[in-house]
């Protein structure tokens, strides 16, 4: 049963990883690299129950403890980055890349391809007829 | 390790890595029912490479242990291919219940109920990030293109099949022992407590943590302290910022 479990742990740390290289939302990247710490819990849980001793579950422990504060400074850092840029999207950052790499652009038959959906509004029926206004409420509520 | 389990895990690696690749968001609404097939097939691949290991183990054992673990793999899946991020982290929250199932087959019952106490606090604090910078629901071009796909399936397919390889090579057929040897007795204070023998489990791991292994637990706490302040700090809207 032991390989069993080791065969786990070594898929999710490869479909995080794998996650971790190709999705572009920092929030997506940052559960993929927590799935990666799932894989080797498992690991050390299924080698420390298989040998009989307790040091698997207390590495794990101390895995736990730092994943928890690496989750508090990647979303404090996904916060400050997302303030300068306004976006999720980790590609805005490459300006951040090796001086002799060229620069990624995104393919423009696939942008253009992929239009923005449009949301789903629910349907309304019309309430009546719209109230009369008077010009000096619009004057004041228009800045708000 | 024999050449079935080889070509398992070679089966396991292409049949799951070309799934997931056919499965990435490109920014078409439908995926690809290619992508579903080939993922269905690594999954029976995958049960294939756990029943042709040897019976050391309940039936019943066994079959738990199959249908979490393909949980734990199918959302997995599911999390890293999801175009809105609040159903990738709805996807990673089943991850960590199956993790949990996985934990609890294997005497750690305290770490069980940690890691969904913790995971359940930051899946919570997830929701809140998306909430609040994403308003666009699933709409936003980033969610919806992969970049390179390709490679990173290629490189996470390369790097699954030498994990896969080395473990089986190492450890499968090696029987481990269930009681510690006596020279690990001698190594160390705790390694009598016998996870799978001690009926208090929790008291067993708590002597082990607060005796043996005291000075990384008062450095974990450190850890924990020094992440609260950092993150407020890095998060603090500076003054002219």
């Amino acid at each position: 049963m032991l390989t069993n479990y080791l065969i786990v742990g070594a898929i999710l740390f490869s479909l995080g990883a794998v996650g971790f290289l190709t999705r572009r939302n920092m929030i997506v990247m940052f559960l993929c690299a927590e799935m990666m710490l799932q894989g080797v819990s498992i690991n050390l849980v299924a080698f420390g129950n298989a040998w009989g001793n307790w040091h698997g579950q207390v590495f794990t422990v101390y895995a736990l403890t730092v994943a928890a504060a690496e989750a508090a400074i990647a979303l404090a850092l996904v916060l400050v980055l997302y303030r300068r840029r306004g976006s999720l999207d980790i590609s805005l950052w490459q300006d951040l890349r090796e001086a002799d790499q060229p620069p990624i652009t995104d393919e423009p038959e696939a942008a253009a391809a992929a239009p923005e959906p449009h949301p789903a509004w629910p349907k309304l029926p019309p309430a009546g007829i719209e109230p009369m206004r008077m010009e000096e409420d619009l004057a004041e509520t228009s800045d708000v | 390790m024999t050449g079935l389990t080889q070509a398992l895990v070679l089966a396991v690696a292409a049949t799951g890595g070309m799934g997931v690749f056919l499965l990435m968001p490109r920014g078409d609404a439908a995926r690809s029912r290619t992508g579903w097939g080939l993922c269905g097939a690594a999954l029976l691949f995958l049960w294939m490479l756990w029943l042709s290991g040897p019976a050391d183990a309940a039936r019943g054992e066994r079959v738990l242990f199959g249908l979490m673990a393909s949980a734990a793999v199918a959302s997995a899946v599911m999390t890293v291919t999801q175009t809105n991020p609040v159903a990738s982290a709805l996807w990673f929250a089943s991850v960590v219940i199956a993790t949990a199932g996985l934990f609890l087959m294997q005497n750690a019952q305290f770490l069980a109920v940690a890691i969904v106490i913790v995971y359940a606090g930051a899946i919570i604090v997830m929701f809140l990030f998306v909430i609040m910078l994403a308003q666009q629901s699933g709409g936003a071009i980033y969610d919806r293109l992969a970049r390179e796909p390709a490679l990173a399936v290629g490189a996470g397919s390369v790097l699954a099949t030498v994990l896969l390889s080395t473990a089986l090579a190492s450890y499968r057929g090696v029987t481990p022992p269930l009681a510690p040897s006596p020279a690990a007795v001698a190594v160390s204070q705790t390694a009598t407590l016998n996870p799978a023998q001690d009926a208090p489990q929790v008291a067993g791991l708590g002597a082990a943590l607060f005796t043996e292994h005291w000075l990384s637990l008062e450095v974990a706490g450190t850890i924990l302290l020094v992440a609260m302040v950092g993150a407020i700090v890095i998060a603090a809207r500076r003054e002219g910022a």
